[in-house]
């Protein structure tokens, strides 16, 4: 298990292309998206760098079929889908952590608007994430990797735009931003709940999936 | 020891081992009491299978000519010079009745079969 | 040490065909068969990469699925393609494969790195097919493995090194706990080293033998056409007939022998005659 982990972690860290285009990804799209919110653009950031961190490795399978590889060592197929789903929240935190520091050093140097994160931020984060990432594994789980990787982008498209582009404007979003607002521990339950569904469906799909 | 075999010849591979070594044996150039290389590493050192080198050791077994001790490896068997003699003629006696009945069988006769042996003995 | 047995899987238009054979602890098996045949689908049911239909499959006498991680755990793979992490390095790679084997051995692998002429902190991406292949059979060596199970390792290799493979090959077989499956189209490498030949086609298992008895059962009769006629055909599993006289492979040679005497010439078969009579047979 802590290999599997180390592995998704060395994937995205240990290759000097990645870590480029990862530090290089969203300045980027915040420059062509113009987000004027700091808010928002501390749920896009948070939400971005979540989805890269899990998606890179998954990448890698399409590119250099490199599951075949790690299906061949000892390894149950069970293992690989739950330490996707730890890796998942490890990268949560360390965006979170990531875009907290940027943040923080923003702050600091008197750049922008002065900075107001509630911790309701951080869980309305937490709990876009967690929707993401219950879609997008299971996908990758399933689908050929190419077909998974462009059914992610939509479903990462889609959700982002919900929490972070359009908030306030459809009902589910206001639902949902009062419902976190109120009911802490209700929505981690069921938040976590989901999750876990979702992380049992991967791995009967994963068993039952030929890999070629 | 020297076993040099030949890909190219008629007879299996396994006899030539088989055939060599009895031959190193007879003329004494193997003692009794000398260890072989293993059944593996002479496969090694041949580039053959090891199934082949098991089946020439076997043969070799059977024949009185070399001790398997397992764990130990094979070693040259004490021979009685006399014995083994004894034991080739009566190898040969029994080839020369398997050609008879497969001769008798055709209905080729001792003429034929004679002048074959002649032949056979004028080319080796 | 490896057994399968009654092996299915249905693709549509290509089926595994209840696929059985067995090899024993200490021998090399040569698993043979034109391209197509089901060489990589037997491989990759064996792995457990694809989902089989029907069948069992037991390697140490446990069954492939139940106890797979401990089974993977003694298997040494090599595959024709390289599935590795093209960005990394070999040593990064390593680091990376390592800590799921129970037993590596380190200093194994340095070993043979050396021996190969690898550079550890070259990446994979700039290694040519020899040296991903060589850096496989080094990660498959380097974990006391009692199974390698090799597809197609030397495909696009050249002579030289297919032949420093096989010693390699050799060297492992010293022991006799550990067993070898090995599938190509190669024959050639298989002719000396190999203690059993799996030839398959058309995902049907044509048969299952030690390699010295196929030899010498299957024979190849040269001679002229005039002394063929329907029932000397039949006697033919491949027959190849030209303006100059035939040839053919036929799996009782001491009948030609005892009919036709001195017209005609018999000579030992290689692997790939035998495979390429077989094939050609059946596309007829």
């Amino acid at each position: 298990m802590i290999a599997l982990i180390k592995k998704d972690f060395k994937l995205n860290f240990a290759v000097k292309s990645s870590l480029i285009s990862m530090v290089m990804f969203v300045p980027l799209l915040l420059f062509i998206t113009e987000i004027n919110d700091i808010v928002r653009i501390f749920h896009f950031i948070v939400l971005s760098y979540g989805y890269i961190l899990i998606n890179i490795p998954f990448k890698y399978d399409v590119k250099d079929k490199s599951h075949l590889l790690i299906q061949s060592m000892p390894v149950r197929k069970r293992d690989i889908v739950i330490s996707k789903y730890i890796f998942a929240i490890i990268s949560y935190c360390i965006a979170l952590a990531f875009s907290l520091l940027i943040f923080t050093a923003l702050d600091l140097l008197n750049i922008g608007d002065s900075i107001n994160l509630s911790f309701n931020d951080i869980k309305e984060t937490f709990l876009a994430y967690i929707l993401i990432s219950s879609i997008n594994l299971p996908t990758q789980f399933r689908l050929p990797p190419k077909l998974a990787n462009i059914v992610n982008v939509f479903i990462y498209v889609f959700i982002t735009n919900h929490f972070v582009f359009i908030p306030n404007s459809t009902t589910i979003a206001n639902f949902l931003t009062n419902t976190i607002a109120n009911n802490d521990f209700l929505v981690l339950i069921v938040s976590m709940i989901i999750y876990l569904v979702s992380m049992i469906i991967s791995i009967y799909l994963y068993k039952t999936r030929d890999l070629y | 020891m020297k076993i040099i075999i030949s890909n190219s010849s008629d007879e299996p591979i396994y006899e030539q081992i088989s055939r060599q070594i009895k031959e190193m044996i007879i003329k004494g150039e193997l003692e009794e009491g000398e260890i072989l290389p293993s059944i593996r590493g002479l496969a090694k050192d041949l580039q053959i299978s090891v199934i082949t080198t098991k089946r020439a050791y076997e043969e070799l077994e059977r024949e009185g000519f070399i001790e398997t001790v397992p764990g130990k490896g094979s070693f040259v068997a004490m021979q009685n010079k006399e014995l083994m003699k004894e034991k080739k003629l009566k190898i040969i006696e029994e080839k020369l009745a398997e050609i008879v009945r497969e001769s008798k069988m055709l209905g080729i006769g001792y003429e034929e079969i004679a002048d074959m042996l002649k032949i056979l003995f004028e080319e080796e | 040490m490896l057994e399968v047995i009654n092996l299915t899987k249905n693709f549509g238009n290509f089926k595994l065909d209840n696929v059985s054979f067995k090899l024993e602890p200490g021998y090399i098996m040569g698993f043979i068969g034109p391209n197509g045949a089901g060489k990589s689908t037997t491989i990759k049911l064996i792995m457990n990469l694809l989902k089989k239909d029907s069948g069992e499959i037991r390697i140490f006498g446990k069954d492939h699925i139940k106890h797979e991680k401990e089974i993977k755990d003694r298997i040494g793979f090599v595959y024709d393609e390289s599935f590795f992490y093209e960005d990394l390095s070999i040593n990064q790679m390593k680091n990376i494969i390592a800590p799921f084997y129970s037993r590596w051995d380190n200093k194994k692998f340095d070993q043979y790195i050396k021996e190969f002429n690898l550079d550890p902190h070259q990446k994979i991406k700039k290694l040519s097919k020899g040296m991903k292949m060589k850096f496989s059979l080094a990660l498959a060596l380097s974990h006391n493995a009692d199974l390698i199970i090799m597809d197609e390792p030397t495909s696009g290799l050249d002579p030289v090194f297919r032949r420093e493979v096989l010693d390699i090959l050799y060297d492992v077989i010293q022991d006799e706990g550990k067993s070898i499956f090995f599938s190509t189209h190669i024959t050639t490498d298989l002719e000396k080293i190999a203690d059993y030949i799996t030839f398959i086609n058309n995902g049907k298992i044509v048969f299952s033998k030690p390699k010295d008895e196929i030899l010498e059962t299957y024979g190849i009769v040269k001679g002229d056409n005039s002394l063929l006629d329907t029932d000397t055909r039949k006697e033919f599993i491949g027959l190849r007939v030209t303006k100059v006289g035939f040839e053919g492979l036929t799996d009782n040679p001491q009948k030609f022998r005892r009919k036709f005497g001195d017209s005609i010439i018999i000579e030992k078969p290689t692997l790939e005659d035998i495979m390429v009579y077989s094939v050609r047979s059946e596309r007829l």
